[in-house]
């Protein structure tokens, strides 16, 4: 049997039963998935690094203390935690005070660390970054939602749980980014002509 | 709101039910029927279009830990105090 039909589950009993590579198949099956839907959501590379991480560790004790009881949703769970996570760092950075240096400049920026929204802060280079901005420019709600379906491969009604809507919102709020970034990649064509 | 008033179905058949037919979340029955009467609605497949060009790069914005967080937290998966508990 190859890697890839071993349901989350089963590698998840696997590990709890001493096998540690399982936990490392489990990391690999989902960690860019995961990792970028942070990055998408927080908007720093760095950030996004150390919300992975500590996603995981946290992952890691609560399977170890048998707090794992969600069968093959693996993801769903684990991403739960990584936008609780992500959230919080969100509103700790806004309501970080803005420090500035003798120029009166945000000191953060010299230091590649923005405190505040950060589309404000993005310059397109090339057409990733552009793409990038795109999502960033995205009501919140509509960010989220495409984030959770395109990238983290959850389902509507996964969703929809996860972030305490119901499936129709959901739907809704992806029609309208889908919609929106449409529109996006038209002026942006429209522009090149 | 996108809405079509489809043959043959007791509602109107709306871009949520697209949504989902693309995603393969629909029922059976809308998937069947989608699938029957898509070519009698050319605007179902330029929605379905309109999420393919909004999705088709997406993928190159996908990223990977680097090499350091995967190490710390391999080793701190392999916990010798969690196996010998258990």
């Amino acid at each position: 049997m190859t890697t890839s039909l071993i349901t989350d589950g089963v590698l998840i009993k696997r590990y709890i039963d001493g096998n540690n590579a399982a936990f490392e198949t489990l990391l690999k099956r989902h960690r860019s998935r995961i990792l970028s839907s942070i990055y998408l959501l927080v908007g720093d590379r760095y950030v996004a690094e150390d919300i992975f991480q500590e996603t995981f560790i946290k992952v890691i004790h609560s399977i170890q203390k048998g707090k794992y009881n969600h069968e093959d949703k693996f993801l769903p769970w684990v991403l739960r935690i990584a936008r609780n996570m992500s959230i919080d760092t969100i509103r700790a950075r806004k309501r970080m005070p803005v420090v500035v240096d003798t120029e009166g400049r945000d000191i953060f920026d010299s230091l590649g660390i923005t405190v505040e929204s950060q589309e404000e802060y993005r310059v397109a280079k090339d057409d990733v970054d552009i793409l990038r901005q795109w999502i960033w420019e995205l009501p919140e709600d509509q960010r989220e939602v495409l984030i959770l379906r395109q990238y983290a491969d959850l389902s509507f009604k996964e969703i929809a749980a996860l972030t305490e809507t119901n499936i129709n919102t959901c739907i809704g709020r992806m029609h309208y980014a889908i919609l929106n970034l449409r529109k996006k990649m038209q002026k942006s064509v429209a522009k090149v002509k | 709101m996108f809405v079509v008033l489809a043959k043959h179905m007791t509602r109107p058949l709306s871009h949520s039910d697209l949504l989902l037919y693309y995603y393969g979340e629909a029922d059976a029955e809308i998937s069947a029927f989608i699938q029957d009467n898509i070519s009698e609605h050319p605007e179902w497949s330029m929605y379905f279009q309109e999420i393919y060009q909004a999705m088709s790069d997406m993928d190159t914005l996908m990223i990977s830990p680097n090499s350091t967080t995967l190490s710390i937290i391999l080793e701190e998966s392999d916990s010798k105090l969690f196996h010998s508990i258990g």
